[in-house]
Order: C-alpha cells, then structure tokens, then sequence
C-alpha cells in the first residue's frame, strides 16, 4: 500500500507543481517560477523548485510516504528488539564487551593451568561461563521489561498518528480515480465511471484494513504492557498468543488480497 | 472537522452541483465551461490533499522520534549493566592468581617509600645498601648449557642473616675474571649474549654491588656479571622452565608485535608481557591492567588513543612504544636486562637493592618488592620469576631471543 502511496503522492505533487507554475502562485524560494508553453496543450515548469525534488526524485520515497514507512518500519523494529531479547538471541550474538570478558576468562584459565597453587582455580574460571550467561538472561528479561513500559505509550502515540493519517492516505490514493470518475468521459460513461469507482472501493478496503490492523497491533502491546505489568498473569499471556496469531494471520491475508487487488491493475 | 475534511466537503459540495448541472444541459458550451470548472476544483482538491498528508505526515514523524528513542536505548549487549560487576569479578580472579605462583605482576618500582616493617633479623636497617652478594650460596644449581657457571654443590646454609637482597650467590660463582665482559652491540632484532658464561678465573670473588647509578654505562658491568651469576634455585626451577614454555608457545605473537617495533626482539616482547600480565593476552602491557578499559594504575589513563576494549597487539605497541623501545638498537642481553629494569622502575636500584624484577627465583634475590605503586616492603617476597632468569633459561636452551 505505501508503494502505492508513494506513486499517488509523486503525482498529486508533480500535479500541484504544474498548476502552481501554470498559475504563478508559487511561493517562497520558488516564487516567480512559471508555465513555459510549447503550444496548446504541452509545456515545462521553467525554472526548478527545490521543495518538489522529492516528487520528481525516482530515488526513495516522497515525504509523506517516508514518514509512513519510517514509522511502519520503527514499529518492527521495536517487536524485532523485544523478540531478539525474548530469545535470547543476543547472548550468541555476543558483543565486543563479551568477546573482551571471554578473551580475560580463558587467558587466566591459561595461566592457571600452569604450576602451583592457581591451577584449582581452573574450575573456578570454568564455571564462570554459565554465570555470565544466566547474569545474561536476566538482564535480557530486565530490558524488555523496561522497553515495554517506557516505549508502549510511545508506541501507542505511533499507531494512532499513523491510523489518524489513514484518511489522508486513503484521499491521496484515490485522487487520481476522483479526477478520473469527474472527468467528462466518465461523466458522459457508466462503463468508465465504474472502472474508477471499483478503485475507490478497493481502496477504501484495503485502508480499512490496514487502520483495523494497527488498532489490533495496538491492542496487542497494550496486552504486553499487562503481563509485564502483572507477571504470571497466564491470561494476559495466553490473550497475547491469540492476538499475535490472528494479527499475523489477518496481516498475511491482507497481504495477499492487497496483492492480487494490485497485480489486477489497482493503480 | 479538520479543515481539510472541511474544504474537500465544500469543494465536493460544489462539484456535485455543477455535475448535476452538466446532467440538465445540452448545451456544449456550458457543459465545457462545467468541466472546466471541476477540473479547477479538483486542482483545489489535490493541494488540499498534499498539504493534509504532510501535516498528517509530520504527526506521525513527531510520534516517530520519542518511539525511536526508546527503541536506541535498547540493551542488547547483555553485559551492559553488569560488565562492572563482571570486570571485578575477572580482575578478583586475577587478583587470586597473582598472589598464586604465576602471574604475579610486579608493582612499580619508582619513588621509593619503605613501608614500616618489623626489623629484620639481624636488626639491620632494610633499606640500608645492599652487600654484595658473596660467592657462596648453597642449595643452588646452575642452568647454563656451558657448565662454566656457578654449581650449587655446597651443602645448604641459610641465608645471610640481615641480608634483605640480593641473596648470596654460589661458592663456584659466575663472577666474571677483573670484572665484566662488555656485551658488544647487537644492532636492532639481534641478540647479543654476553661474551663469556667462564667462571672468573682466580676463583670466587663478590659480584660489584647493585650501583645506584640509573645510566647504563655505569651499570653495564654489573648487570653483565650478575646475569652470569644467575643460579636458580632448586625449588623454582620448574616454574622458570614453564615460564619459558608460555614464552616459546606465544612466541609468534610477540614477534609480530616486534617487528611492528623497529624489530624489536620478541624475547623482549614476551618478557615484559610475562611479567606484566602473567601471559594474560587480556591486559595491558603497560601495567597489568585488563584491556577493557585504558590502564587505572601507574601509568594511568593508557592507552591515550582509540577506544576500548583495546586488542592486546595494539595495546602492546601502544606500550613499548611509550617506553621508548621501539628506537633502541642495543639489543645485547645486558642492554635488554637495563632496559627491563627501567621498564619496572629504577626504584630498587635507588635503594641499592636487586630487583625482583630481574632476579627473582634466582640466587641473586631473596626478599623486598614493592607492594603498590610507590610503596616497598622488605620483607615481602617476589612470586613472580624474574625476566633476567627467563631470559637466561631462554639462552641456556640455545633459543634464538632475536626478532
């Protein structure tokens, strides 16, 4: 859908360029930029207004669009951080200052493997490993506890800025089918018409959708806040399994039904 | 309403009615000037939407960066928070070990201040200079390949009474004929021995007492014949001869930090890391302390670039480079022995005694270390083996000591 998002607002921006050219109304740093005609009908923005790189840009999304996918994408980030502490899977991937402590480990168990006394203190070295680990586990549990609690309102904050901008994403994409279904051939053409209608109506799905799924994310860490918050708490924790199977399972459906929307000439 | 739901109505409101308009007229000329006009209002209408989804846009970029805060504070090294705890626990350990038998690590000997101690035996002042150590020590036995050395055959007596360093020697002492013989210079990665391991010839004779003369010209003599005079005793051979086992076993590594020095000999090299770290790759070479961090003891705050935990190559450099190794081209045994000695400090020879640092394990020490940076104890004795003694087992192997 952010795909989508970005062509639409790349062209309702290259669009507004063009009028506001057209019709000297631009403004600021770019004022006195103006329509060059050619003849009738074709023509070119004299002059370049920085402001619109970003619509005219093929590199990276426009801004808008940006900040969507950039907020989207801190979210998985965020469950990404807690999953990986969940599993422990930083303990393997051990960091520098580990390496360091190992490195001081085994070179003392090396010197204590030579004569005299310090020797017994082999296995002493040798158990310190599991103690590391555990210290480890602990910490991990102790962070994402604290994650959840400092970022889920910071979290919650996210979602709902991203479900109140649906409405404007929802605008954005279907701009060009608005134009479309008001233009006189769709006026004077049920059959045109239609084809511009079935659009807005796919569209407005799919954001539905997605404003549906953000709210059901938002539940689900809200249920997390819960179960830190109120440690064995076997319903928090069994609500959370279900919420995150359905989330995972309406969020691949959707997928899968933005997808072929798509693949059917959506855009 | 925001305003931008409030002027897309208004603009929607208006289209409605011309397009309900354009249905009534069969006009072409109103029905263009309709199109015209919606045309105009979905111009209106795309602005509206721009700026709606950049306010919209900005919202959540604001909610963005306090939710991304959070996200970079996350730990994942798990030792953040107990790599404190953790480090003390690491250096306790090595604490233990270093009052073990093998990897102490000898404190600084630079400005000398006694600690009070009980007198010794005999009631001589510990600080008083040292006597000469006569020839006649029992219950040694020399290492040297040659033979030539002193042998320790003479039945065991005890020490010297009111001798605090360094220890007697042997009665067939390695006290070289009328003096010394002056090592001749090695050039940069070559190791000199000195010339002649003989027994002096007129018999057993006092080696030239620890000088408290700091430059190596007027020391070179006595370091010559007190290294020839090394005998080790009974009971720390084998940990001298392990000793000599980890250098050979890590001897590539202090090569190649070595030849990052102006070739630099990796015997010299693994010396210093043997008596500084107690083989530990995890500490600076500078003085002991674990690399995670720049050194907290003499010389603090080491090493002064880049960022720990350092890896134990570039802390070495940053080391010996700072002691100024990597200019020296003198690399005779007895310069090596110097430059040793000024590595730990010269605070032992200011008081006019052997220092461990050199000589212990040996029969050229028997007790008197300092205990902290700055502060000497008489009667505490060093655990550590002397790099004087490694270097002599190294030579009496028929190891090459050069880079």
């Amino acid at each position: 859908m952010l795909d989508d998002l970005a062509l639409a607002e790349r062209r309702q921006g290259r669009e507004n360029a063009e009028i506001k050219a057209k019709k000297d109304t631009y403004q600021g740093a770019c004022k006195g930029i103006i329509w060059a005609k050619v003849d009738a009908t074709s023509g070119y923005i004299e002059g370049f207004c920085v402001d619109d790189a970003p619509y005219f840009s093929e590199i990276g999304d426009p801004p808008a669009t940006q900040a969507f996918r950039y907020g989207i994408r801190l979210i998985g980030d965020y469950a990404q951080v807690l999953l990986v502490l969940a599993e422990g899977r930083n303990l393997d991937e051990a960091s520098a200052q580990v390496q360091a402590l190992g490195q001081n480990i085994a070179a003392l168990m090396s010197v204590a493997s030579g004569p005299g006394p310090a020797a017994g203190l082999t296995g002493i070295l040798g158990a310190l490993d599991p103690i590391i680990r555990e210290a480890a586990q602990r910490r991990n549990i102790d962070e994402m506890k604290r994650l959840v609690l400092s970022g889920a309102p910071l979290l919650k904050k996210l979602i709902e800025s991203l479900r109140a901008a649906a409405p404007e994403v929802f605008n954005t994409l279907i701009f060009q089918s608005v134009k479309g279904v008001t233009s006189p051939e769709a006026l004077d053409s049920k059959t045109v018409a239609k084809a511009h209608l079935d659009r807005i109506a796919a569209y407005r799905a799919a954001v539905a959708n997605y404003v549906m799924l953000l709210k059901e994310l938002e539940l689900s860490f809200d249920q997390l806040v819960i179960a830190f918050q109120q440690p064995r708490n076997a319903v928090s924790l069994a609500t959370i399994a279900e919420r995150s199977g359905r989330l995972s399972a309406n969020a691949e459906a959707w997928r899968k039904v933005y997808s072929s929307l798509r693949a059917g000439g959506l855009q | 309403m925001s305003f931008a739901n409030e002027a897309r109505g208004r603009l929607t409101e208006a289209r409605n009615v011309l397009i309900d308009r354009r249905r009534e007229t069969n006009d072409p000329k109103e029905r263009a000037a309709i199109d015209d006009a919606i045309r105009e209002l979905n111009e209106n209408l795309g602005f509206v939407n721009q700026a709606a989804l950049l306010d919209a846009a900005t919202i959540v970029v604001e909610a963005t960066k306090a939710l991304e805060a959070v996200v970079r504070s996350a730990r994942l090294g798990p030792f953040d928070l107990h790599l404190k705890a953790l480090e003390g626990t690491v250096e306790k350990l090595a604490g233990l070990l270093r009052n073990g038998e093998v990897g102490e690590h000898l404190e600084r000997a630079t400005d000398p201040v006694v600690t009070p101690t009980p007198t010794t035996p005999s009631g001589a002042s510990p600080v008083s200079p040292v006597r000469p150590p006569t020839p006649a020590t029992p219950g040694f036995t020399t290492t040297t390949a040659s033979g030539n050395s002193p042998s320790a055959t003479a039945s065991p007596s005890p020490a010297p009474s009111g001798n605090v360093s360094p220890a007697p020697t042997t009665s067939a002492t390695a006290t070289p004929a009328g003096g010394v013989q002056t090592p001749t210079s090695g050039g940069a990665g070559n190791v000199t021995a000195p010339a002649s391991t003989a027994s002096p010839a007129g018999g057993a004779g006092p080696l030239p007492p620890t000088g408290t003369s700091l430059s190596f010209a007027a020391v070179r003599a006595e370091l010559d014949a007190w290294f020839r005079a090394i005998v080790i005793r009974d009971e720390f051979k084998d940990k001298a001869k392990w000793h000599t086992t980890q250098l050979l076993k890590n001897q590539s590594k202090y090569r190649d930090v070595g030849l990052s020095l102006n070739r630099m000999p990796w015997a010299m090299v693994g010396v210093i890391h043997a008596m500084e770290c107690g083989f530990n790759f995890a500490c600076h070479l500078h003085n002991g302390d674990p690399i995670t961090s720049r050194t907290k003891h003499v010389p603090a705050g080491q090493p002064q670039t880049g960022a720990p935990p350092y890896s134990w190559e570039n802390s070495a450099i940053d080391a010996l480079n700072g002691a100024g190794l990597n200019t020296v081209t003198d690399w005779s045994v007895t310069h090596m022995l110097y430059l040793l000695e000024k590595y730990n400090g010269f605070g032992y020879r200011k008081m006019g005694k052997a220092t461990p640092y050199l000589w212990s394990f040996s029969n050229l020490y028997e007790k008197g270390k300092y205990v902290a940076d700055g502060r000497f104890d008489p009667e505490a004795v060093s655990k550590q083996c002397g790099a004087g003694v490694m270097l002599k087992v190294l030579l009496d192997q028929g190891t090459d000591l050069s880079a």
